[in-house]
């Protein structure tokens, strides 16, 4: 670097800087929309299992076998709604007496949607909707036509 | 003498910037174009735990996004219920529901004019979309309330 400050006596840094600041915003973004899409490289069926904990009761009704299923955040299609039950919500409580206790608050229930999709499998990662990686235990925010919902990924399998 | 044009880096950044911004914005615009059948959406906002002082809006009411200021519909119906808690009985372990004093739930049912399609319901005049679940930011006149929609329901428009 030169007493001016730039590097080689040619490029201020302050220059080279922004230079590639806008190069990792281009490479990002053509990352982002440039990500190949769940259709053009399926490889695999998946079926998984997303839980919705603690929800209300009256959400059910907007659950239906056959809905597109969305990843929120990146807005790419994850798959249909095979199939969906739910079970009453568990709380544990400490009674007066120091044991604990299951117990089943009113009106709250967990979902269980199970989501078919077909996925691209690498050694490292099952891919969902181009870039979303299928790992149980992660928490995944989805949509449908009717429903924004956060839940937890609770298991998957592979079928082909 | 004539005066040479001198074209800096910093001038191919800026120009590089502005042509990225030129072709993003109608990118991004297209992406929230209103598309799919076109459908009445009447979706329901509640608001729990109000005071029991809230007077809440009448019928035909304009609603607003209190965020960004987008028009979401007018006011189908309101109606107030007692709020209520569900509390723990340490003893039995039951749980019972009690009447939480000068407070209420607020519901209102909105209506506007929407597109929907396989992914999503987007009001039409605002690209808003609506899903039951949702946190919402609600303004009208006189009023201001946060809290979800909890019903969802569409019928065919003309």
């Amino acid at each position: 670097m030169d007493k001016n400050g730039r590097l080689f006596g040619k490029i201020n840094i302050i220059d080279l800087c922004v230079i590639l600041l806008i190069l990792a915003l281009i490479a990002a973004a053509g990352f982002r929309f440039l990500s190949p899409s769940m259709a053009r490289d399926a490889e695999s069926r998946v079926r998984y299992v997303i839980v919705l904990e603690g929800v209300r009761d009256f959400t059910l009704d907007y659950y239906s076998k056959g809905l597109s299923v969305w990843d929120a955040r990146q807005q790419q299609h994850i798959g249909n709604i095979h199939y969906f039950w739910y079970e009453p919500h568990i709380d544990f409580v400490e009674m007066l007496d120091g044991t604990v206790a299951p117990s089943h608050p009113p009106g709250v229930i967990d979902i269980f949607i199970e989501v078919e999709a077909f996925a691209r499998i690498t050694p490292t990662a099952i891919l969902i909707g181009g870039a979303r990686q299928l790992t149980v235990g992660s928490i995944i925010h989805i949509n449908t036509r009717y429903i924004d919902v956060e839940g937890i990924i609770m298991s998957f399998q592979i079928l082909d | 003498m004539k005066k040479r044009i001198k074209f800096t880096i910093l001038d191919g950044i800026i120009l590089l910037v502005i042509a990225l911004a030129v072709f993003a914005v109608p990118w991004f615009l297209s992406s929230r174009t209103p598309d799919g059948e076109p459908v009445w959406v009447y979706f329901t906002f509640e608001a729990r735990n109000l005071r029991s002082s809230f007077s809440g809006p009448e019928e035909g009411h304009i609603i607003y996004d209190s965020v960004r200021g987008h028009r979401l519909g007018e006011v189908a119906h309101f109606e107030t219920l007692p709020a209520t808690m569900f509390t723990q009985d340490l003893v039995n372990g039951h749980w019972t529901e009690e009447l939480i004093p000068d407070q209420i739930d607020a519901r209102i049912t909105i209506r506007a004019a929407a597109f929907a399609n396989e992914h999503r319901i987007l009001i039409a005049y605002s690209n808003v979309e609506i899903r039951v679940g949702q946190q919402m930011y609600i303004r009208g006149r006189g009023y201001a309330a946060g809290g979800f929609t909890v019903a969802l329901n569409i019928e065919p428009r003309d």
